[in-house]
């Protein structure tokens, strides 16, 4: 019989590297989930990947054991790589830090699209293009 | 471990709006944030000592509607003592047997272990192993099987000190157990005392192969993939003719790379187990 599911966390983690501090400490204590343990198998799974931040999604069950899965990278990330900066501006509304095309912004809705709840790439691209603009990165034809 | 204090930020946003609160919280120092869907919210932590950079996150929260985002509440401010999480997960850390012949049990429970069994007694703190993951138990089973007594054990990222104190029980004349992380060197040396095989342990803190001395009859190196491959060269080095080299921590997609490194060092294999998606194997200097 599958096992009881009592919680679902969501936390964006940075890959290979995560620790015992906030958020995972927190989260996972609450929930009753060995920290440590955790973070070995996150660490293990995610090392090919040292310097993205990756979502990941926990299930907890009744028994305190947990399983996990790792998302499409944030948004956030997708545009540091298509605009190839390394972080975003400190004052996006004066300082622009980046750019990137209307094609990069479609091809990076369409990759998130299934974690955004968006109805089609036109809505998600919107939310990808504030997204953007509020990094300082600005959207260009 | 002492408490540190630290800021809570909690926003309020809905879905379309997180990987830009994440992104602005990740530009304050934040390193990852928690989402929560119930009311709709991403939250950061941040050290007390940066409090400071809490007004420039309010300011970025509030333009996002001149960047075509949904607006998004003001961060809600709280502080957190970090013991409250470290103690939480401890009350469901139960005794609990593994192989033939070793119980592990938390050092607060009062359960009596049964005739033949080999007690270990853990505090496991903020540092890892406790048994219950199958990178350790299976190491524990593997050691049950191929140690022999009066062997000389070396133990590399020896975590809460449990493998070696195993070791210790289950025969070994000494072990060196090493850990980078110097909160697991104090609670593998609270553990070692806790279980009385202090005397036969040296645990110190430094850098893998570089932390241990002399020759051994059995190295157990419960880390991550890319660190057995990275050092594979090694064991031979450390390892007394025919002695074991026990390696776990590997996640099954990454074997085969693991393999074939120890293999072309010169190792041969003698057994591999596999539990979930964790591989651990046992390999012998010819």
């Amino acid at each position: 019989m599958a096992k009881k599911v009592i919680n679902v966390l969501k936390l964006n983690l940075p890959a290979g590297t995560a620790t015992p501090a906030p958020p995972v400490g927190p989260a996972l204590g609450q929930a009753g989930v060995n920290i440590m343990e955790f973070i070995k198998r996150y660490n293990e799974q995610t090392a090919a990947q040292k310097g993205s931040v990756l979502p990941t999604e926990i299930t907890v069950y009744e028994d305190r054991s947990f399983s996990f899965i790792v998302k499409q990278p944030l948004a956030s990330e997708l545009i540091k790589q298509a605009a190839g900066i390394q972080g975003g501006s400190a004052n996006p509304l004066k300082d622009k830090v980046g750019k990137i095309t209307r094609d990069q912004l479609r091809q990076i809705a369409e990759r998130k699209m299934p974690d955004l709840n968006a109805n089609d790439v036109e809505a998600a691209m919107k939310i990808m293009a504030g997204t953007a603009r509020s990094m300082g990165v600005e959207v260009i034809d | 471990m002492s408490s540190l204090l630290w800021i809570r930020l909690r926003v309020e946003a809905p879905p379309p709006a997180w990987d830009a609160v994440a992104a602005a919280l990740e530009r304050i120092g934040c390193q990852g944030v928690e989402l929560l869907d119930a009311p709709p919210a991403v939250v950061g932590y941040l050290p007390k000592e940066r409090e400071s950079l809490v007004e420039s996150f309010k300011q970025r929260l509030q333009e996002f509607p001149q960047f075509g985002l949904p607006p998004v509440s003001e961060p809600e401010v709280t502080e957190v003592e970090s013991d409250t999480w470290q103690r939480a997960w401890k009350r469901f850390f139960r005794s609990r047997k593994i192989g033939e012949r070793i119980r592990v049990q938390p050092s607060w429970s009062a359960k009596r272990p049964q005739a033949g069994e080999i007690l270990i007694l853990l505090d496991p703190g903020m540092a890892f192993g406790t048994g219950s993951h199958p990178t350790t138990a299976l190491c524990l089973e593997l050691m049950q099987q191929y140690l022999k007594p009066g062997d000389r054990v070396a133990d590399l990222g020896c975590g809460t000190g449990i493998l070696s104190i195993a070791a210790v029980r289950l025969g070994a004349s000494e072990a060196q157990a090493v850990d980078s992380d110097p909160l697991s060197v104090l609670v593998a040396n609270e553990n070692t005392e806790r279980n009385e095989v202090a005397a036969k342990i040296a645990v110190r803190e430094g850098d893998g192969w570089n932390a241990i001395e002399g020759s051994f009859d059995f190295i157990v190196c419960n880390i991550l993939s890319s660190f057995l491959i990275q050092t594979a060269s090694q064991p031979s080095r450390f390892l007394k003719p025919n002695g074991y080299y026990l390696v776990s921590g590997v996640i099954g997609r990454n074997w085969r790379s693991v393999a074939r490194s120890l293999e072309a060092a010169g190792l041969h294999p003698v057994e591999r187990r596999k539990r979930r998606q964790w591989v651990a194997a046992i390999y012998q200097k010819p």
